[in-house]
């Protein structure tokens, strides 16, 4: 066999002057290699993903690993609140994987231990840009409502601060100024996430809305929340009255309430918003801010207030700034203070590992030297470990 | 042979000067130019009464020139007498080798000789060190001593709040009377300094702020919520993790926020609001 073999190899060789053994050779090597790149070893999805999908459950040593949210889920957990990129990921991938981190599971371990007997306790996330604020905050979230908890989420504070069509004056108060379309559109989201606790806790005190509508004592919140649908006018009205109930019904120990701002800054920073003589709004003449910051005193117990700085979407701040007095400014901090500052960093180097075996599982880096550990290094580099830097490079890759 | 050599040269230029008339005499030294008038150097003037001499244009009395003061000056002389009272600048008397004024293209400034923007100034060469240890050691006589308790500017401005402060010396210029000689300022806490408000203090001080009150009131809570009977605010200041808190607080606001400063605050908090991390 050898010989009949050799037989084959040398006639090329003697027609090409060996040049057709060289092809020959380099084909067989190609095909060989080929080969090995085709069936690649996949790697291991224990190193980037989880299947404990319980939050609570979630320990050191999923750190860094991806669990999923049933969509359904994430419906009626999230209706607002995710950031616009992750939902279109959700949407592309068709299921929602959210990265376990250390920040998170801090937090987590500090909700677990806390006593409920005490003042709300006020955790701030703080981080440079797009290193996962707002991620970390779902995940509490998320954790929070498995639980069983309340979830009051506020998606950005910012968007109530800015770019408001109409403002009302306020009838309640005369100084004050009312935003019935923000109102109304955090009403609706806030019904969807929190169905059943709006049917069960009931207003502890009568509520006049107009010369016709009213609300009485003991009626389920769910009520109030629908004036505040049906009749937009008075939507911050009811939002103010969802809030105080909350406030006052949550030491009763029924429930466990947990205040979810993104974007806190701009409870206290400044307004694009104008009066009708042109002169500027402060925050605290609007009626959802000066409502929600009543909501951020740690004069209440039985929860937990979980908010994040962000300087994306805030007014009149440096892009550099992320530390919190920079974001908060000084009313902003003495306001919060004493509160327990969460640092998020960038990816560690596991993190970027697992995120990037992610995307190839998922088949979104389609490039194919994307594949390569060059290639990965040089993700790194560009990205700095940075997860939405990662995000938009992995994009059009 | 120098001075042959010398006689040489003056009388090339003689000739030079006798051929082409009266044609100014290029500055002996090198490139230097300046915007003032070129100063009349020792073998200028020589070469000027040698050739005036030898011209026989005697009609004014030329002055043998003498070299200036200044080179029969010891280093160690008395200067109170050179200067011993304000005088105009004489570039004679003065032995420095100053240079004033602003140079053309290419140039350095002009030497003291005959330098008008040095004798316009006012200076001070009668106040030398010297010369002042003289004036003290005059007036002495006529000086009591200082109170020696009063050997600190703070013990100065405790027992005399008011100072008054006047300007009292000459100016040199076209007139001796001082502008400001005229201005007297009185000096002592003023009623409206008590009304500094929190925004003014250039440091953050701890005590009476938002930061105090926020903190006493939380633990002021937690304590209710236990039933503890009631605990003093002055306890509760005195503790140590209320010390460790405003210390933390104080560092985070004077010096700015670093990473540092963010977790010592962290820990703080967590010792004052009895957070614990599960292990």
């Amino acid at each position: 066999m050898l010989r009949s073999l050799k037989g084959l190899l040398s006639h090329p060789l003697k027609l090409d002057h060996g040049c057709a053994l060289h092809m020959a050779a380099k084909d067989c090597l190609s095909a060989a290699a080929s080969q090995d790149v085709q069936t690649p070893a996949p790697p291991p999805r224990a190193v980037f993903y989880t299947s404990e999908n319980n939050p609570a459950n979630h320990g050191e040593q999923h750190e860094g690993r991806h669990y999923s949210i049933p969509l359904e889920e994430v419906r009626a957990v999230f209706p607002h609140g995710l950031p616009y990129r992750f939902q279109q990921q959700i949407k592309t991938f068709n299921e929602a994987f959210l990265m376990v981190r250390k920040p998170a599971l801090e937090l987590f371990t500090y909700l677990k231990s806390s006593n409920f007997a005490h003042p709300a306790v006020r955790y701030v996330i703080y981080g440079e840009k797009g290193t996962g604020k707002t991620m970390t905050l779902c995940h509490v979230i998320h954790y929070c409502t498995r639980q069983g908890w309340l979830v009051l989420h506020i998606p950005d504070a910012h968007l109530w601060v800015k770019n408001c069509r109409e403002l009302l004056q306020s009838s309640y108060k005369k100084e004050r100024l009312d935003q019935p379309l923000q109102a109304s559109s955090w009403l609706k989201n806030f019904k969807t996430s929190n169905e059943r606790f709006l049917k069960e806790i009931k207003t502890q005190r009568k509520y006049v809305w107009g010369k016709r509508e009213i609300t009485e004592e003991g009626r389920p919140l769910g009520e109030v929340v629908e004036q505040g649908l049906a009749r937009v006018r008075i939507a911050s009205d009811a939002v103010g009255v969802v809030l105080k109930e909350l406030k006052q019904q949550c030491h009763l120990g029924s429930f466990r309430l947990l205040v979810a701002v993104d974007g806190v800054n701009a409870l206290w920073g400044r307004t694009t918003l104008k009066k009708e003589d042109k002169s500027p709004v402060s925050p605290e003449e609007l009626t959802l801010v000066y409502n929600l910051r009543k909501m951020m005193m740690n004069d209440w117990t039985g929860g937990a207030i979980v908010t994040t700085l962000s300087q994306t979407g805030s007014l009149f701040k440096p892009s550099s700034a992320y530390l919190p007095q920079e974001l908060l400014g000084k009313e902003g901090f003495d306001a919060l203070d004493p509160f327990v500052p969460i640092p998020v960093p960038n990816y560690s180097p596991r993190e970027f590992e697992s995120c990037y075996r992610y995307y190839l599982d998922r088949k979104w880096l389609q490039h194919e030297n994307a594949r390569t550990e060059d290639g990965k290094e040089e993700l790194r580099f560009l990205s700095g470990s940075n997860p939405r830097q990662l995000d938009r490079l992995a994009g059009p890759l | 042979m120098a001075a042959v050599g010398a006689a040489v040269r003056a009388g090339c230029w003689a000739m030079l000067s006798r051929c082409r008339g009266r044609v100014a005499v290029a500055p002996r030294f090198g490139a230097a130019a300046y915007s003032s008038a070129p100063a009349v150097s020792s073998k200028e003037g020589q070469q000027r009464e040698a050739s005036a001499r030898r011209r026989g244009r005697t009609s004014q009395f030329i002055r043998p020139h003498i070299p200036p003061r200044t080179e029969k000056m010891a280093v160690d002389q008395d200067w109170t007498s050179v200067y011993p009272t304000a005088a105009v600048f004489k570039s004679a008397s003065v032995p420095l080798p100053i240079r004033m004024g602003y140079p053309v293209k290419r140039g350095v400034p002009p030497p003291k000789e005959g330098n008008l923007e040095l004798m316009k100034i006012p200076n001070f060469l009668h106040l030398t060190p010297p010369a002042i240890k003289k004036h003290c050691a005059a007036l002495k006589d006529f000086c009591t001593e200082w109170p020696s308790a009063l050997d600190s500017d703070e013990k100065c401005e405790q027992h005399f709040p008011i100072e008054i402060e006047t300007i009292d010396y000459v100016s040199s210029g076209t007139s001796i009377r001082n502008p400001k000689a005229r201005v007297v300022t009185l000096r002592k806490t003023e009623m409206w300094e008590s009304e500094k408000a929190e925004e003014d203090m250039e440091e953050y001080t701890w005590e009476n702020s938002r930061s105090q009150k926020n903190a006493l009131d939380t633990l002021l809570r937690i304590k209710a919520s236990e039933n503890v009977s009631n605990v003093s605010k002055e306890e509760l200041l005195a503790s140590e993790v209320v010390k460790n808190y405003r210390n933390s607080v104080i560092a985070l606001k004077n010096e700015g926020e670093t990473e540092n400063n963010m977790s010592q605050y962290k820990e703080s908090v967590k010792k004052l609001l009895n957070i614990q991390a599960l292990p």
